[in-house]
């Protein structure tokens, strides 16, 4: 028997809310062998890679695709990596790619429709049962993941395609010690630390002897997979070594989400909608990097013989004008109107709409926006009464 | 945290798949506008209720939102009423007998005709008429349910009258109708004026009735206004949203206003759940 | 003037079923280029052989047929007044009119002479000045008859011109993306080269439909596909700044492809209550 065919019965939803009283110890050897493993139980493993000076979410085959010694420096508008020479392979903060590439990635075929003698026929895209695993998903990452669940299956009709990639992914949790100045996970619901919703959850640490690998269960496939690797459980102090690096990862965040920022961004007519529109490049890239941001539009395209058509579902971002176009032309012709639509929407009616912020901290949109518009400064504009604003501020 | 799997999850789902449909009339009805009769190429037309609304697709070009604008209670094929616009709606009116297209759905929330005994007062402007249509039909086939019926439709001339030929089996069947003008114009020597200013000069009752619009933003708030003011609920006054729309099914993000999904909280909405949005430029 | 196409294409009633449309490639002002594209299809444009009646297009055939032409394919701008005159003649013999690439969009590389010294530059390139007949300025195609469409880029997207051809054929709506270059670069999962290495890109503010090819090399975008549907050019220019270009490198990037169809976007963008 598989660890896959023996994981066939184990309901992947079950997750547990507290952590599990194991604590099993990894070093750099186990931890090669627990990537080998998910290699050999999944069709698709994915993991941190550093290509082009970022790092990225990408297919891996083995331990040896991860970056080591690397870090990164971000603010807004910037990412820089940097070589540390240190052995370790999780000591930075997020890249531009989160859960959302794999479960809803920017182009999904949605089905084929030919014409076969004198009629319509549809090819429905079929979804497959394509085992995928993830390692390196943060905290933040996985709460935009249940986020992005609810979007696309929490209403009348689930999406398929999200259904069928999201249901099955094994999640392998890296405890975020080292988050990035752009991230405010603590104000934002959760952080840095994972505490549900992975089925396996690390926690790297610096040690003389060493790197070493803290690491729970919070499913029983997760647990059978430690018990495969036969690994030995943590002294209590290496566990009290990691209260203290979560506890110190944990003041370092510098920028914050208010509580009261869902009624904030609603103010409609406020001025500030103006002043932010005229740096803003309506390009899209808070949008693509967004972990919850999950708008799409649909591509028909017809082959060259006339004969076969394709729709392909592929991402769309709110701040394009044809998102919205209706009849005569866009119903958000204006910047100003584009980028309320996409903060008002976030913080404010995906508490309506989903009953829950769509906003995790991970700060991407802050790091990967061209002109560094930083959604935390943006609200704390917004809190201001516009009338008791400094005069040189006013559009 | 649980995870949220509340909805179907089947890839087979088959309000999410494309049904192969294919023309069997091309109606003209007034300038760019045509109504499309079909049928599916598999069986019988889906069930629906008035006010839902059908992605219909042309091969290659893509999908709209289209309400259906047949009786709920035929059971031979369904209408939908489009307007040339944008190139999906010019390849879907382009379509002759015989041609082949696809709907999924229907999707959305129905206008609510579970008004026993009280007053109906249906409102639209110009091709607003299309998505009350099928409500037209329900009302009068079980028009003994209801107190006093009425419709007043509107339009910028009078060739712009959608629908205007059956108006009189309507009135027949107890619908009392008013069309209206924008303008005077030659040979016309009925009502001249926008539905807001026809719906004032009626009658009211402003408690027992009900009202249902459908029509360009402007006209359903200057009419929800006026009826307010004759003491109809705002929670008595329903109309229908259009958005544009990816997916029908909410998962999409298109048809955002405010706080509502139109597609999955509508098309058919309450006034007061929209009243502030509507007031909004852009949002 | 550039003019992005928020709206859908609609091929005209005119264009008949059934039988093969003509098809004519004409070549202003250019490089030879996106007609190059066109040749470049080779595969696909066997699949459309039978489809599409050839009927002038000096690259590639030594057949010439008269016209009028269903469609006509015209690459390069406008730079004399024999150029002029004969795109008044194409235009009177073509039902379709399909502009392909920066020169005929938007005046092209050519158009950097536009406002200066056109004499000093005809006399330091051509041997023999006085047989050079140039206008002031080289303009788009746009500028002197209507143009049904416009294909974008320096050179053309092999992509978008197939699907053109494809909806020409099928008389199927064509949908081009207005967006920017950025939402290419994301969906391809290339890394930003101006938030990851600082290299100054026009990607944010060009129009998307080339696959964002040159940031996937680590190039900024030249900004060859014109500006994408609202532009915040002064907001990119403020950028651009931080990462150490001055005024005039600024302009020289803006300026190279598509210079006079950003330049209408210097302004401060568009504003007005929400």
């Amino acid at each position: 028997m598989t660890l896959a065919q023996r994981w066939a019965g184990v309901d992947p939803g079950s997750v547990s809310s507290e952590p599990a009283a194991e604590w099993w110890l990894m070093r750099a050897g186990d931890l090669h062998r627990l990537v080998s493993l998910l290699t050999v139980e999944f069709d698709e493993v994915f993991g941190p890679v550093a290509v082009d000076g970022v790092i990225r979410v990408r297919q891996i085959h083995s331990l040896a695709d991860l970056p080591i010694g690397v870090t990164e420096e971000q603010e807004t508008a910037s990412y820089r990596l940097h070589e540390t020479g240190t052995a370790l392979r999780f000591s930075y903060g997020l890249g531009p790619d989160s859960l959302k590439s794999i479960v809803h990635p920017p182009r999904s075929p949605v089905w084929t429709m030919r014409r076969q003698d004198g009629s319509l026929v549809v090819d429905p895209a079929l979804h497959g049962t394509t085992t995928r695993a993830v390692i390196g998903a943060r905290a933040c990452d996985i709460r935009a993941l249940e986020i992005l669940e609810r979007t696309q299956t929490g209403g009348p009709h689930a999406d398929p395609a999200f259904t069928a990639r999201r249901s099955e992914l094994f999640v392998v949790a890296i405890d975020c010690t080292h988050p990035a100045p752009t991230c405010f996970c603590k104000t934002a619901g959760q952080g840095p630390a994972a505490d549900q919703g992975f089925d396996l959850a690390v926690t790297e640490l610096d040690d003389p002897n060493g790197v070493v690998y803290l690491v729970r269960a919070g499913t029983d496939r997760g647990r059978s997979m430690m018990f495969a690797l036969h690994l030995g459980y943590a002294p209590p102090r290496q566990i009290e070594r990691r209260t203290r690096a979560l506890e110190e990862a944990n003041r370092d965040f510098i920028r914050e989400l208010p509580n009261d920022a869902s009624d904030v961004v609603r103010q409609t007519d406020h001025p500030q909608w103006e002043v932010v529109a005229e740096r803003c490049l309506t390009c899209g890239n808070c949008t693509a990097v967004c972990p919850t941001c999950f708008c799409t539009d649909m591509e028909d395209r017809v082959g060259l013989d006339g004969e076969t058509a394709t729709r392909t579902r592929v991402w769309d971002t709110c701040f394009s004008q044809e998102y919205s176009h209706l009849g005569p032309g866009p119903h958000r012709a204006s910047t100003a109107a584009r980028y309320r639509q996409w903060l008002s929407h976030k913080l404010g009616t995906w508490h309506d709409q989903f009953g829950e912020s769509g906003c995790v901290g991970c700060g991407r949109c802050i790091t990967w926006c061209p002109v560094g518009i930083d959604l935390t400064a943006e609200i704390e504009s917004l809190s201001l009464d516009p009338l008791s604003r400094p005069s040189e501020e006013m559009p | 945290m649980s995870t949220a799997v509340s909805g179907t999850t089947s890839p087979n789902d088959p309000l999410l798949a494309p049904r192969v449909h294919e023309v069997t009339a091309m109606i003209d009805e007034i300038p760019d506008v045509v109504t499309i009769r079909c049928a599916p190429i598999d069986g019988p037309p889906s069930p629906f209720q008035a006010g839902q609304i059908g992605m219909v697709g042309a091969f290659g070009v893509g999908e709209a939102a289209i309400s259906i604008s047949s009786p709920v209670s035929e059971p031979r094929f369904h209408e939908y009423t489009i307007r040339r616009a944008g190139s999906i709606t010019t390849a879907l009116t382009r379509m002759r007998p015989g041609d082949q297209f696809w709907v999924r759905g229907p999707f959305g929330k129905p206008w609510n005709l579970d008004l026993d005994g009280r007053d109906i007062l249906i409102a639209a402007g110009g091709i607003g008429l299309a998505p009350l249509r099928s409500a037209v039909y329900e009302v009068l086939k079980h028009r003994e349910r209801y107190g006093d019926v009425t419709l007043v439709v509107g339009a910028r001339s009078s060739a712009l009258l959608l629908y205007s030929n059956e108006y009189e089996m309507w009135r027949e069947h107890g619908l009392a109708v008013f069309d209206t003008i924008d303008e005077p114009e030659p040979g016309w020597s009925g009502r001249v004026g926008f539905v807001n200013e026809a719906v004032a000069a009626l009658d009211v009752a402003g408690p027992a009735t009900s009202a249902l619009m459908c029509g360009p933003d402007i006209m359903m708030e200057l009419t929800a206004q006026r009826l307010i003011s004759a003491d109809v609920s705002p929670d008595h006054i329903q109309l229908t949203l259009e958005r544009n729309m990816q997916c029908g099914n909410g998962l999409c993000g298109h048809c955002q206003l405010g706080p509502l999904i139109i597609c999955r909280d509508g098309p058919v909405v309450r006034y007061p759940s929209v009243a502030e949005s509507l007031m909004v430029k852009e949002l | 003037m550039q003019h992005a196409s928020p709206s859908p294409i609609v091929w005209p009633d005119s264009l008949d079923r059934g039988e093969p449309p003509s098809l004519a490639v004409w070549k202003f002002a250019s490089c030879d280029g996106c007609q190059l594209s066109l040749l470049d299809c080779e595969d696909e444009l066997l699949a459309v052989a039978g489809r599409v009646a050839i009927s002038y297009f000096p690259e590639a055939t030594t057949a010439m047929v008269s016209g009028p032409y269903d469609v006509s394919l015209v690459e390069g701008s406008i730079t004399t007044a024999h150029d002029a005159e004969r795109i008044r003649q194409i235009r009177r013999q073509s039902r379709l009119l399909v502009t392909i690439g920066a020169c005929a969009t938007a005046g092209g590389i050519q158009a950097l002479r536009n406002g200066r010294d056109v004499d000093g530059f005809r006399s330091i390139v051509y041997a023999h000045p006085e047989y050079i007949d140039l206008l002031a300025e080289s303009t788009p195609i746009a500028d002197h008859v209507p143009v049904d469409l416009e294909l974008r880029g320096c050179p053309i997207d092999r992509s978008q011109l197939l699907q053109t051809l494809a909806a020409l054929l099928d008389r199927h709506a064509l949908r081009l993306p207005t967006t920017s270059v950025c939402v290419d670069c994301k969906a391809r999962g290339t890394s930003c080269v101006m938030v990851a290495h600082g290299t100054p890109c026009l990607g944010p503010i060009t129009q998307a439909g080339c696959n964002a090819l040159c940031p996937s090399f680590h190039r900024g975008c030249y900004g060859c596909f014109g500006p994408m549907e609202s532009p915040n050019v002064p907001a990119l220019r403020t950028q651009l700044e931080l990462l150490g270009l001055d005024g005039a490198g600024i302009d020289r990037l803006l300026d190279t492809f598509n210079g006079p169809a950003f330049a209408e976007f210097e302004q401060e963008p568009e504003s007005g209550p929400p």
